[in-house]
C-alpha cells in the first residue's frame, strides 16, 4: 500500500463520520424532531462525557463479560475443533449439537439460565461462551479439514505423528480460517453480552439501554449504544491487528 | 546377485469409492539396484505418482509386497522409522511451508525425525551452500524465485541423509532453462552422493538425460508396459541431446508412449 492510499484509508472514514453526524443534526433541526424521541449526536457525545461516571461501572462490567467470555470461548472452540477433526466418532456425535448452538438465538435460553443460576456476572459470561465458542469451532474445523493434501503427504513422508502433523502443518495452514472464526466470535460475544443484559439484572450496558429508554432518557440510551459500539470495534480491531502480525505469509 | 535396493513384487493399488472401483496400478514389479537413477514416464493417470507414494508409505498397496534392502514394508502397520528415514520425497509443487524461512523448511525433517546435534545442523548449511542459497536462508518462500523454491524442496528431502530420493515431477512447473539447469545440478548431486533415485516425469528428453533406465507406464489400469536401458556415457551433458544415440532413444520412447495413447483410443 502506498502512503497516499494509507492516508486516504484514514481520512475517508473520518470525513464520512463527520458528514453523517452533520446530516443527522441538520435533519433534526429541519424537521424539528423533539430531543426525547431522537437526540442529536452532539447531545449524545455530551452525555457520554458528562455522565461518564454513572456509565463507567456498567461499561466495565460489559467489558469484563465480553472479554472473559471471548477469552474462554476461543480456546474451547479451537480445542474442540482439533479433537473432532482428529476423531471421526467424536465429530459424528457432536456435529449436530454445535450447529444447534450456532443457529439457536441465545436469548431463548437466557431466562432459563438465569432461573437455574441467578443473575450474576457468571451467568452472563457463561451465556457469552455458549453463544460464541461454536462459531470459532465451526470455522476452525473447516480450516483443519481443508489443508492441502500435499502438505499432509509431506508430513506422512516424514512419518509425523498426529501431534506433529497438527502443530507443524494443520494448525498454521488453517490460521486464516481460525481467525475468521475468532473475529466472528468477538462479534457474537458482544451481541450475546448485550442480549443477556437486556433480559435480566440491572448491570451492564444492555440493562442501561433498557432502563434509559423506558424513562425517556433517549440521549443516555444512545450513549450506551455508542459505548457498546466502541467496545465491539475495539475488540474487532485488536483481533485484526493480531491476525496481521501472525499471518504475514498470506498477504 | 546383489540384493536390489528397492523391489516391487506384483503391487496393485485399487481405490474403491461409492460409485466405482479404480485400479490405480496393477501388478507392478521391478527391481532397482543401489545407486541407480531410474525414471518412470507415462501419460497422466498411469499411476506413476502412485508408485512412489506406495514406496514412501503415503498409501498402502491392496496386493503385493514392497521391499527396501530386502525388508518388506509392513502391510497394515505404519512403516518403521528406520525405513522411512532411508527415503526423501520431493514434491511436484515445491510444497514449502510459507510460514517458515528457507532454513526452517530445510530443517523440517530433522525436527520431525528428532535428529538433533551439530552434525545435522551443519548438514542444513552445507546443503544450502551446495545449491547457492546460503544468503537466502532467512528469506521466506514467497520472497524467492520459483527455481530457488524448488531447490529448497530438493535439499529438504536430503537433509536427513536418505539413501533413496523419490522425485514426483519435481521440475515440471519450471521454465525450460531453469529445468535444464536443475537437471544438471541433480546429476552432480547424484554423482557425488551415490543415492538411488526414482524420478517421475512426462518429459522424454529429461528422462533420457538423467536416467540409467526408463520404465514406460500405461493407463487403464496403470502398469509398466516396457523398460528401456539408457546406455549413454556418464557424465551426461546437455550437448548430448543432439547426438544420434540420444535422438534414437527419444524416438523409441516417444513411439512407446504413442502406442499407449493409441490403444486408449481403440
Amino acid at each position: 500500500m502506498s502512503k497516499k492510499e494509507r492516508l486516504v484509508g484514514i481520512i475517508a472514514p473520518v470525513v464520512m463520520f463527520i458528514t453523517l453526524f452533520a446530516l443527522w443534526e441538520i435533519v433534526l433541526k429541519v424537521f424539528e424532531i423533539p430531543r426525547w424521541i431522537l437526540p442529536g449526536p452532539l447531545a449524545i457525545f455530551k452525555s457520554m462525557f458528562v455522565d461518564f461516571a454513572d456509565f463507567w461501572p456498567h461499561i466495565w462490567l460489559s467489558i469484563i463479560t465480553i472479554f472473559t467470555g471471548f477469552a474462554i470461548a476461543v480456546p474451547i472452540g479451537i480445542l474442540l475443533a482439533a479433537l473432532i477433526t482428529n476423531f471421526k466418532l467424536l465429530n459424528a456425535a457432536l456435529d449436530p449439537y454445535i450447529i444447534f448452538l450456532v443457529v439457536t438465538p441465545l436469548v431463548t435460553l437466557v431466562p432459563l439460565l438465569m432461573f437455574f443460576l441467578g443473575f450474576g456476572i457468571n451467568v452472563r459470561i457463561i451465556a457469552v461462551i455458549i453463544q460464541s465458542f461454536a462459531i470459532v469451532n465451526m470455522n476452525s474445523a473447516t480450516g483443519f479439514n481443508n489443508v492441502e493434501r500435499v502438505r499432509l503427504e509431506l508430513m506422512q513422508s516424514l512419518r509425523a505423528n498426529r501431534v506433529q502433523a497438527f502443530s507443524r502443518v494443520i494448525f498454521p495452514s488453517s490460521l486464516p480460517d481460525v481467525f475468521t472464526g475468532i473475529k466472528l466470535c468477538g462479534i457474537f460475544a458482544t451481541t450475546a453480552c448485550v442480549s443477556v443484559e437486556y433480559v435480566g439484572g440491572n448491570e451492564g450496558l444492555g440493562s442501561q439501554i433498557i432502563k434509559h429508554t423506558q424513562f425517556m432518557g433517549t440521549e443516555k440510551a444512545f450513549a450506551c449504544i455508542f459505548f457498546v459500539a466502541i467496545i465491539g470495534i475495539s475488540l474487532y480491531s485488536l483481533i485484526s491487528l493480531a491476525e496481521k502480525k501472525i499471518i504475514k505469509w498470506s498477504i | 546377485m546383489q540384493e536390489p535396493k528397492i523391489k516391487f513384487n506384483n503391487v496393485t493399488k485399487i481405490y474403491k469409492t461409492n460409485r466405482q472401483i479404480i485400479t490405480a496400478v496393477k501388478d507392478v514389479s521391478f527391481n532397482i539396484s543401489e545407486g541407480d537413477f531410474v525414471s518412470l514416464i507415462g501419460p497422466s493417470g498411469c499411476g506413476k505418482s502412485t508408485v512412489i507414494r506406495l514406496l514412501d508409505d503415503i498409501i498402502k498397496p491392496t496386493h503385493g509386497e514392497i521391499y527396501i534392502d530386502g525388508e518388506g514394508i509392513p502391510k497394515r502397520k505404519k512403516i518403521p522409522s528406520e525405513q522411512i528415514k532411508k527415503m526423501g520425497f520431493i514434491f511436484q509443487q515445491p510444497n514449502l511451508l510459507p510460514w517458515m524461512t528457507v532454513r526452517q523448511n530445510v530443517a523440517l525433517p530433522l525436527r520431525v525425525f528428532g535428529l538433533k546435534g551439530e552434525k545435522w545442523e551443519s548438514n542444513v548449511d552445507r546443503l544450502l551452500k551446495m545449491v547457492g542459497l546460503t544468503e537466502y536462508s532467512d528469506a521466506y518462500p514467497t520472497e524467492i524465485s520459483g527455481g530457488m523454491v524448488q531447490r529448497v524442496g530438493v535439499i529438504r528431502a536430503m537433509v536427513h541423509e536418505p539413501e533413496i530420493l523419490l522425485m514426483d515431477e519435481p521440475f515440471g512447473a519450471l521454465d525450460e532453462m531453469t529445468r535444464e539447469q536443475l537437471n544438471i545440478e541433480l546429476l552432480d548431486i547424484w554423482r557425488e552422493t551415490k543415492k538411488t533415485i526414482i524420478f517421475i516425469t512426462h518429459n522424454v528428453e529429461e528422462a533420457i538425460l538423467l536416467s540409467s533406465k526408463v520404465y514406460v507406464m500405461g493407463t487403464n489400469p496403470g502398469r509398466i508396459v516396457s523398460e528401456v536401458d539408457i546406455d549413454l556415457p556418464r557424465p551426461r551433458t546437455l550437448d548430448m541431446i543432439i547426438t544420434k544415440k540420444f535422438i534414437d532413444f527419444e524416438k523409441k520412447l516417444t513411439d512407446l508412449i504413442g502406442e499407449i495413447d493409441l490403444s486408449k483410443i481403440k
